[in-house]
């Protein structure tokens, strides 16, 4: 009994459930059947997130409190993520005649976006320091190849208003560097990415392929 | 019958499939040869085409009186189809017996099963066939028979006269065998059975009821006596001189019956009769010789039996007792002296009656015939030139215990036990044995002989003392047991006196024991003094001296008394003694009554004189008979294990020579098949000690491998040093240092973006370093703005805001832009998001661009869509009359799953990206296949955007300076990263970290 519902049923779940999809595409007949499948699937990841809510509450900073490590840190998030969370939900039910949420607006605008905003301002000098002292701390041919392509792709995201006239056009032969500095990048990115794409598409189809026919069971124990 | 060819058994005609493989039989009426596949006539022995045996050895060819198929499992020369002659019919015999087919024995009694199926067989056609099969030294017995052996009289109607008989059957639902045994029942007590004896009785059990001697029928024993192996005839000649008892274990039913030479007509089980049958008649087992002429038996007894159901009936009452002066009795001496007998066979026939010394040339099988037998106390021995099997029937007194416990028994098997109790008081052996001058105990016979022929030997004496300690011990583990087992394994061996008693009340135990167990388990005990005073030993003996392989049952018809030394015989004995006899014979003769060797010596106790290697191929009775056996008597194994035993583990048996150092090593084992062996599996201990060979590892040991030990062994002659500071390991001024860089980085970038807020950089430098609002380049944006202008009227936009404020410094003024269009053109929007915090920057940037608008647009803020791509997909099905998705995404992925699902979802709707700078290079793929119409990348994009279309307010004249400063400090910034990067990768060159890190 334990087997059927650990391993049995959820291999056989999985695999109608990848079929019905894979031939929704191919028979429209199947496509209620989809929508259905996936609002199952949108349920469960949403139920997902929450549970991830709890588990990063209760596992993770509720274990580092009881350790003593960081404590500070996880404490200041536990009461702010119930503050959030109180005030949201105060909101939904004492201001619910009003569509603009104005506290958790507030909250979002004077809170959340200045401080995120400030550390991704902070990311760019920390990227900038890691660039500089990457080579005097790994000087190898890969280290040597990642700056200069950073150098390159920031030359090539800078506006050249000195080489580029307002038309798109080279002004000059600085103009015609960073556009065949431009296309290398675009050509090299490109094909880099596709390439990616490709063998990201390849590895879905397999592991779909796997799963539909029973050879993998990430599902079941 | 139809012989299987692959496994030889015999089936009955008409069978398609071997009852014993399942092998496709031939049709009927046919042989296929195994060889060659050629269908030979019914009959053929040989194949025509190819001469291979068409038929086992043991088996005759097939005869169409042929019904019943081969016997398998314990085995006697027994009567397997008496149907085509004059007896029952096979189903009479029990299941064990007719079941003991060939595979199970051993050759020789395979020998001689098939010898009497076709002697029986014969009999009806009065063709001797069946001796083609046979041994020489049987053919020669056979042979010798009709005309050396008188016949006697059979005491009761022979199976050749089973007519009359017939008209006597008890029942039929019943085996007939059985029925009859239940018919003897009544007459236990009266000794004097006068039950009918069923028609349908096998003629052996009748041939051993025959054994009374009181009734005959010479006629039909004539006629009959042609039919009997002449070995067997002659063995039955010698049963009035000779008391034998056969085989126990092989022979439960028939095996104890004594037989009469005169009855054994038409059976070779008569020669079981005529061993059997003179058992009660042995004289006590004194020194002294017996008298030549004891009187006959009890012509009462014996008349009776003629009424009694069968020849167990006879046994019962005594009527076993043989006439002093039996026809047997007065057989020339001459003819004793066949030309075709071997010598010793020969010897023995003139000295059956006489001594020990014929024992020797008996085989250790027929002397076991003797260990069922009781010997009498005060019954002469009369094993003196008889084998050890022959000398030990010479005990009625123990018979005379056992139907004490054999309350269960069959009638006729417990009659046959109950010859034994009358024998011994009143029945007086009927013929005369001269008991040898120097008796041998029987302990010591049964000492030189296998185990497993020990085992059916009787028991050895014992003493009231010696009883009541072996009995006890053997009756605790017979709680769990049933009751006829029981009592089987409780049976003690018991003085005469004793078991005279003990008759009454030992008969309550034993009422589930079957019959026929338990007048198996009745093997009588001898006595000490009877077991010393039977000459066996000398027997014994000589049989080490074999050398040739000799016939091994070749007795002679009754011999006069006056026997031939035994010593005389021993020599022709040897030469014609089969090498499988030899090999018993040297076993049994080898002295070790004590010590590991294989003869188990009687004085161990019970449970250490049996042999469970042959119980494992024994049926349970018979292993619970063994079990239950007396002390003397523990090993009651039979023929057929001793038989499935390979021959090299016989050899391995301790031989003479051995004993001494067997004494010395270890103990013998006791159970299995390797009982009595010792030292042939040393015992090694499993644990503390190291098994085997020490194990080796090869190590291949390289240059490489040998200057790095050198390295190791000079490191370790070096001794220990102060360690030296670790050079990478940054020191408080390399701390220092990284952290002012790290200040100085922060700096610079900070203040690259202030300067435009506070200088005109190009005009301070008088050089177009930094774009212009006016001067950015359009052409990325124009395909979004196209895109986005073209919408038709009504059109529903669903703009994914799939960022978090981290990334909203360069991602709003893209959604400003964008929603301002949208808002321009009357679009409906709907919002959402695959981050959990894009529906508030969605509701902050619709709220920003719609307040400055108009606020008469749809929007709906479908809030965060959970499922990535599956979210997508859903949105993409929830409204399929969007005319047009614009996707905010800062990072690649999410445009991705845009991309792949609007797809799939063959929808065709235009797909335009607002993109963060750092995104744009990973989204050139699908940009440039055309799957997003249009890109708005970065703040340069968002106000070329606004430029072009001079919507946004960022192309407003009121915001122009602030987002010439904006565009001009990112601007500025990204130069900086990039002379930040330069120099420090110029910097790493000659610093001295970097070559070490190098390095």
């Amino acid at each position: 009994m334990r087997r059927l519902f650990t391993s049995i049923l959820p291999t056989v779940i999985t695999a109608l459930a990848g079929l019905v999809v894979f031939l929704s595409f191919l028979l429209p007949a199947l496509t209620d059947w989809r929508a259905s499948l996936v609002s199952i699937a949108v349920i469960i990841a949403a139920f997902a997130v929450v549970l991830g809510f709890v588990n990063l509450i209760l596992g993770v900073h509720i274990q580092r409190i009881r350790q003593g490590q960081g404590a500070f840190y996880s404490l200041s998030l536990i009461l702010s993520a119930m503050l959030t969370l109180g005030v949201l939900i105060a909101e939904r039910l004492l201001l619910a005649a009003d569509p603009t949420h104005p506290v958790s607006t507030f909250i979002f605008n004077n809170i959340i976006t200045p401080m995120q905003s400030s550390l991704g301002a902070l990311l760019a000098v920390f990227l900038a320091v890691a660039a500089f002292r990457m080579l005097r701390r790994r000087r190898t041919a890969g280290a040597v190849w990642f700056l200069l392509s950073a150098l390159i792709v920031l030359m090539t995201q800078v506006p050249l208003p000195f080489a580029i006239n307002p038309d798109g056009s080279a002004a000059n032969f600085l103009g015609q560097l960073f556009y065949s500095a431009r296309n290398i990048v675009d050509a090299l990115t490109a094909g880099g990415m596709r390439g990616l794409l490709l063998g990201v598409a390849l590895g879905t189809i397999a592991t779909a392929f796997r799963v539909l026919f029973f050879i993998d069971r990430p599902q079941s124990e | 019958m139809i012989y299987c060819s692959n496994c030889g058994t015999a089936n009955r005609d008409g069978s398609s499939f071997c009852n014993e493989c399942g092998t496709k039989l031939p049709a009927s009426g046919s042989i296929k040869c195994p060889m060659c596949s050629t269908l030979n006539p019914s009959g053929k022995v040989f194949c025509d085409n190819c001469g291979a045996r068409l038929v086992p050895a043991l088996a005759e060819p097939d005869a169409p009186d042929h019904s019943t198929p081969l016997r398998r499992g314990i085995s006697l020369p027994s009567k397997s189809d008496v149907s085509g002659s004059k007896g029952g019919p096979v189903e009479n015999v029990p299941d064990w017996m007719r079941d003991a087919s060939s595979e199970e024995q051993p050759d020789w009694l395979q020998r001689l099963a098939g010898n009497s199926t076709g002697a029986a067989d014969d009999q009806s056609a009065a063709e001797p066939a069946a001796s083609a099969d046979l041994p020489d030294w049987m053919s020669n017995l056979s042979a010798s028979v009709p005309a050396e052996t008188p016949i006697q009289p059979a005491s009761i109607e022979p199976p050749t006269t089973s007519t009359t008989s017939a008209d006597q059957v008890a029942a039929e639902d019943v085996p007939d065998w059985m029925s009859n045994l239940r018919a003897t029942a009544p007459s236990l007590d009266d000794t004097q059975p006068s039950a009918p004896q069923s028609a349908e009785t096998p003629d052996w059990p009748r041939n051993l009821s025959a054994g009374a001697p009181a009734v005959t029928e010479p006629p039909a024993v004539r006629n009959v006596a042609n039919d009997i192996p002449e070995w067997l005839s002659k063995l039955a000649g010698n049963a009035p001189t000779v008391p034998m008892t056969p085989i126990k274990s092989d022979l439960p039913a028939s095996g104890t019956a004594p037989v009469d030479k005169t009855e054994s007509a038409d059976i070779p089980d008569d020669w079981l009769s005529r061993l059997v049958k003179p058992a009660p008649t042995v004289p006590e087992p004194t020194p002294a010789p017996a008298p030549e002429g004891e009187p006959p038996a009890e012509e009462s007894s014996a008349s009776d039996s003629d009424a009694s159901l069968d020849w167990l009936t006879r046994l019962a009452d005594g009527s076993m007792t043989m006439p002093e002066e039996s026809p047997t009795d007065s057989l020339p001496a001459a003819e004793l002296s066949a030309p075709n007998m071997p010598d010793w066979l020969k010897e023995f026939g003139g000295t059956l009656t006489s001594e020990s010394t014929n024992t020797t040339d008996v085989p250790d099988w027929l002397g076991n015939l003797a260990a069922s037998m009781p010997a009498e106390s005060s019954a002469p021995n009369t094993s003196a030139g008889v084998p050890e099997g022959l000398k030990d029937e010479d005990r009625p007194a123990v018979l005379g215990e056992e139907p004490s416990e054999i309350s269960d028994v069959p009638d006729w098997l417990r009659e046959f036990q109950a010859t034994g109790e009358p024998a011994t008081s009143t029945a007086q052996p009927a013929f005369s044995i001269e008991e040898p001058a120097a008796a041998e105990p029987v302990a010591e016979s049964v000492a030189a002989t296998p185990d497993w022929l020990a085992a059916l030997q009787p028991a050895p004496p014992m003493h009231a003392e010696e009883e009541a300690q072996s009995f006890e011990p053997a009756a605790e583990p017979m709680t769990e047991t049933p009751d006829w087992l029981a009592a089987l394994q409780a049976a003690p061996p018991m003085q005469a006196e004793e078991e005279a008693q003990s008759i009454e009340p030992a008969a309550e135990p034993m009422t589930e024991t079957p019959d026929w167990l338990a007048a198996l388990q009745a093997a009588p005990p001898m006595q000490a003094e009877e077991a010393r005073s039977v000459p066996i030993e000398k027997a014994v003996e000589p049989k080490v001296k074999i050398e040739k392989p000799i016939q091994p049952i070749r007795i002679e018809p009754p011999a006069p008394i006056a026997a031939k030394p035994i010593e005389a015989a021993q020599p022709t004995a040897e030469t014609e003694m089969p090498q499988w006899l030899r090999g018993m014979s040297q076993a049994s003769a080898a002295p070790a009554p004590h010590g590991p060797i294989a003869p188990i010596p009687p004085e161990l106790p019970p449970e250490l004189r049996e042999e469970p290697a042959v119980a494992a191929d024994l049926p349970d009775w018979l292993q619970a008979l063994r079990k239950g056996a007396p002390a003397g008597g523990t090993l009651a194994s039979s023929g057929i294990a001793q038989g499935e035993i390979p021959e090299w583990l016989e050899a391995l048996r301790p031989q003479i020579g051995e004993t001494q150092l067997i004494d010395e090593g270890p103990e013998a084992e006791t159970e299995g098949v390797l009982a009595g062996l010792a030292q042939t599996l040393p015992s090694v201990p499993l644990m503390g000690e190291v098994h085997g060979t020490p194990a080796s590892l090869k190590v291949e040991t390289s240059a490489q491998d040998l200057a790095r030990a050198g390295m190791f062994q000079e490191l370790l002659a070096r001794g220990a040093s102060t360690p030296k500071p670790v050079v990478g390991l940054p020191g408080r001024g390399a701390k220092m240092r990284r952290r002012v860089g790290q200040w100085l980085i922060a700096l610079a970038v900070l203040v690259s973006m202030g300067i435009p807020a506070k200088m005109d950089l190009n005009k301070a430098l008088s050089f177009q370093l930094l774009p212009h609002l006016d001067k950015l380049p359009t052409t990325a944006v124009r395909l979004a703005f196209k895109t986005i202008d073209q919408l038709p009227d009504g059109s529903t936009a669903l703009v994914i805001f799939d960022y978090d404020p981290t990334q909203s410094g360069e991602m709003n003024p893209i959604a400003d832009v964008l929603l301002r269009h949208l808002i321009a053109r009357g679009t409906a929007v709907q919002a959402a998001s695959l981050n959990p915090l894009g529906s508030s920057v969605a509701q902050a940037e619709w709220l920003k661009a719609s307040s400055q608008l108009s606020d008469t647009v749809q929007f709906e803020n479908l809030g965060y869509v959970a499922g990535q791509s599956i979210g997508v997909q859903q949105l993409l099905e929830r409204n399929p009359s969007i005319g047009l998705v614009v996707d905010l995404a800062a990072s690649p992925d999410n445009l991705r799953w845009w991309v792949e699902q609007i797809a799939a979802s063959n929808l065709q709707v235009p797909l335009i990206a607002g993109l963060s700078a750092g995104a744009e290079p990973l989204a050139l793929p699908y940009i440039r296949s055309g799957q997003v119409k249009g890109t708005v990348v970065g703040l340069v994009g968002a106000l070329a955007y606004a430029q072009y279309t001079g919507l946004s307010p960022l192309s407003t004249a009121s915001q122009a300076t602030e987002n010439q400063i904006h565009l001009e400090a990112q601007t500025l910034a990204h130069w900086m990263l990039v002379l930040i990067i330069l120099i420090g990768m110029l910097s790493a060159l000659f610093s001295r970290g970097g070559r070490r890190s190098a390095a």
